[in-house]
């Protein structure tokens, strides 16, 4: 009857193994950059820039997204310091005026329908609820995306997050609902899926 | 280790595996997955901007907002009043499943080239003679087929006139024939004999009920959804449509002014209206006498205009009722119709005449090209097939695959709304000549070819449609810029006065109408009836279809008694057995039908097993419904 037990809970411990710790990391696949991006050198004292002077909203209210490359060009025409990465911005980006193909973190489903414009704007929040402190990071931080969905893992969230087991991230409807809920706003399947 | 702690381990593990995320996970991943398979279209990331454009599936050409997403149309909104559900989705076009996208020769992939070839050998060897069979007539690309046949020597067909007939009738009664479009704003009633008017007949912006200044009563054997919002609904008999035209203008002629009396075939007219007193058409048309009497004292008393165009799916009404609409017409005074003038065309574009596809000589074409757009153009295969010659060589230029799968022996993709520049046929129902133009928005996929290109190419006219459309354009005087940006050049109104020389077409005797009038009833009478809407978007045919909002294509509906009489039940599959062929159905039941009635919501297959009477509508005789 033990050696049974020991089996069974030697099966039982293996799949929770596999489970927590191995799938996690055979589930995303890390996916390079362009390039190394420092925030904290344009949003600190040396650039002292606001979130919005590059991730700006266009005249019809849509929110830019990414900076496209003139945006940049604006600055770094040639180059201002003397990092690499900002060497290698402008010979590879710059000077042929090749757009960096950026991996967003945030990028949603198809399906989900996310304005930036009323949260912004209208709801006056700031970035920060929903990105953190990526505005202050000196380094990108790894893109993980899905081997199966095909979304970032920024979005997604860690699979131990939902139970309070890890630091979950994600952008997730679950997480929509909640805040919307804990202001009083309606959260209706057509308010984001369109 | 022995094989029961293998399955001890393997149960500890299964036990295990529910409290990880694996099966969670892997539940929500893949059905992400599933959302995003590479035959999907995907909406591409990039500005959000609006353009204004031309909606040009219907001659109506509503203006639209095109809201594009990196260059690609994401939504269609009205930019007046009102878009028709049509138009909402009409950007959807392109990725219906449907679509035809590489070219067919009897089922197995082919070339471009191969048909062209194909129709160049048929054009140099042998007999017969070369057809376009135009389903969206009034095109620039129309004007092309016509130029490109007379060189051809060849003839351009077009299949009969629904949507305008009534109109197109009255044409042919005036003392100086002129295009006539029918003006619904001009008149304070309208009685339309089984016309959609106000499901897809006019533009959505003139008949909205916000704008709607006259009155409608519909005349039809079924509740349709023109009959559901019309001001009122005369429930009538199937096929009786012409014995209450007759009763009308028998009552009519009671009242009758003088100028009207001096028409020719006015005794012809009056011959058959004096023989359907409302009291005898009350016994055909299932109406009440009083009814009648009052529904021509309505008509008579204010600006009224009648229609009978029938259904642009279920086919014209028949040359009768036409002509007794349009005899109605005259007696009324002309009201509701304006003469609508030609818009200009480049002076070295002379091309042959239309010909109405029944007068073609049957057996005479070895080559027919059928250009066939936009979705909604249904006719017959009965109509075309006596046409061909023994060996004829057919090629469907077509945005659909299915249509004309069976009958054609090469099928070639065109490019669909929003995929090249295209202009819609002038609308039946205002008097102004508008000319608009669709937008190209969207690449057209590899291998579509313009069915203009087509026939250009065979008649060694190597001068691209796009170069035409421009020719055409800068002959009309207007600006491309404008139209390109959603505008549209409007031809100054005619200013010419509608009179009247004769009161009914040469040909069409009073003993006709009578036998119209009084044709026996069909056992069951099949109401045919379509949407061209369906065939734009699966995604708005399912919306609606799920909502019952409309009959989803091969589904029918008839009286309890009806169905009981015919010993099938609902939800049973059924088949409607006809001398042309059986179509499965699905059968749902509707008091509002009388009974003796199937109204079938037809799509492509309903073509296939229909025939046009004598009279030029069309009909499903000798139908009957059995259990599958």
């Amino acid at each position: 009857m033990l050696r049974a037990t020991l089996i069974f809970t030697a099966g039982f411990l293996a799949s929770l193994g596999a489970g927590w710790l191995a799938l996690p990391k055979t589930l995303y696949r890390t996916e390079a950059q362009p390039l190394s991006f420092n925030h904290q050198v344009h949003t600190g004292d040396k650039g002292n820039m606001a979130c919005e002077d590059c991730h700006s909203f266009r005249e019809n209210g849509s929110f830019a997204g990414i900076p496209k490359l003139e945006s940049c060009a604006g600055c770094h025409a040639e180059a201002m310091g003397e990092t690499a990465a900002e060497k290698q911005f402008v010979a590879n980006f710059v000077k042929p005026g090749r757009e960096p193909q950026w991996k967003v973190y945030a990028r949603q489903p198809d399906n989900a329908f996310f304005p930036h414009s009323p949260h912004v704007k209208a709801a006056k929040l700031k970035c920060e609820k929903c990105h953190g402190d990526h505005g202050k990071s000196t380094t990108l931080p790894l893109y993980q995306v899905n081997r199966i969905s095909g979304y970032s893992l920024d979005v997604m969230g860690r699979p131990a997050g939902r139970w309070g087991l890890q630091r979950a991230g994600g952008m997730r409807m679950d997480d929509c609902v909640a805040c919307h809920r804990q202001n009083g706003l309606s959260h209706s399947c057509l308010d984001c899926h369109k | 280790m022995i094989r029961r702690d293998l399955l001890k381990f393997g149960g500890g593990a299964a036990a295990g595996l529910a409290f990880t995320p694996i099966p969670w996970r892997l539940l929500g991943d893949t059905a992400m997955w599933s959302q995003n398979w590479s035959w999907m279209p995907r909406v591409p990331r990039g500005e959000v901007a609006d353009k204004d454009a031309r909606c040009t599936l219907c001659p109506a050409a509503c203006a639209v907002k095109a809201r594009c997403a990196g260059g690609v149309p994401i939504g269609l909104w009205p930019r007046e009043s009102a878009l028709c559900p049509a138009g909402f989705v009409a950007h959807h076009i392109a990725w219906h499943p449907i679509r035809l996208r590489t070219c067919l020769h009897r089922g197995q992939p082919a070339k471009n080239e191969d048909a062209l070839r194909a129709a160049s050998a048929r054009l140099s060897g042998a007999s017969g003679s070369v057809a376009v069979l135009d389903l969206v007539p009034g095109r620039t690309a129309s004007l092309l087929h016509r130029h490109h046949l007379a060189k051809l020597g060849g003839t351009y067909l077009v299949p009969p006139v629904v949507e305008g007939a009534t109109a197109a009738a009255t044409q042919s009664l005036l003392a100086q024939p002129v295009a006539l479009a029918a003006v619904l704003s001009d008149v304070k009633t309208v009685l339309s004999f089984s016309t959609p008017l106000l499901d897809g007949w006019a533009a959505p912006g003139r008949v909205a009920r916000p704008n709607r200044q006259f009155r409608v009563i519909q005349a039809e054997a079924r509740r349709s959804r023109t009959a559901g919002i019309a001001d009122e609904w005369l429930a009538i008999r199937p096929g009786s449509e012409t014995t209450l035209a007759l009763a009308i203008a028998h009552c009519l002629l009671k009242q009758l002014s003088a100028p009207a009396a001096s028409l020719d075939r006015f005794a012809e007219w009056t011959r058959a209206a004096e023989a359907m007193s409302p009291a005898l058409a009350a016994q055909s048309t299932g109406i009440d006498p009083t009814r009648i009497e009052k529904l021509a004292a309505e008509l008579r008393r204010e600006p009224s205009l009648v229609l009978a165009d029938g259904d642009p799916v279920g086919g014209p009404l028949g040359n009768e009722l036409q002509s007794a609409a349009a005899a109605l017409n005259v007696m009324l005074g002309l009201h509701g119709l304006k003469a609508r003038p030609a818009i200009p065309v480049p002076k070295d574009w002379a091309g042959v005449d239309e010909t109405p596809i029944s007068n073609a000589a049957d057996g005479s074409i070895s080559l027919l090209i059928i250009d066939e757009p936009t979705p909604g153009q249904a006719l017959p295969w009965s109509l075309i097939a006596p046409k061909l010659a023994h060996d004829a060589l057919v090629v469907a230029l077509t945005w659909n695959q299915p249509h004309f799968a069976a009958q054609a022996d090469y099928l070639v993709p065109v490019p669909v709304f929003l995929e090249a520049q295209q202009d819609a046929p002038a609308p039946h129902d205002t008097p102004q000549a508008a000319f608009s133009l669709s937008p190209a928005l969207l690449p057209a996929p590899d291998g579509v070819m313009h069915a203009s290109d087509f026939v250009a190419r065979l008649a060694g006219d190597e001068v691209a449609f796009a170069d035409r459309l421009a020719e055409r354009i800068k002959a009309i005087g207007a600006d491309p810029k404008e139209l390109e940006a959603g505008g549209q050049w409007i031809a100054p109104a005619a200013a010419s006065t509608l009179a009247a020389r004769r009161i009914l077409p040469p040909g069409m005797t009073a003993d006709r109408l009578l036998a119209a009038a009084q044709r026996p009833a069909e056992p069951l009478h099949v109401v045919a009836h379509g949407w061209r809407a369906s065939a734009t978007s699966p995604l708005l045919g399912k919306l609606w279809q799920e909502s019952a909002l409309r009959d989803a294509p091969r589904s029918a509906s008839a009286h309890p008694a009806t169905m009981r009489n015919l010993k099938v039940v609902v939800g049973r599959p059924a088949v409607l057995d006809t001398p042309s062929g059986r179509l499965p159905v699905n059968l749902s039941a509707d008091e509002n039908l009388q009974e003796g009635v199937l109204a079938l919501s037809s799509g492509p297959a309903f073509t296939q097993i229909c025939q046009s009477d004598s009279s030029g509508a069309w009909r499903v005789p000798g139908a009957k419904v059995v259990p599958a």
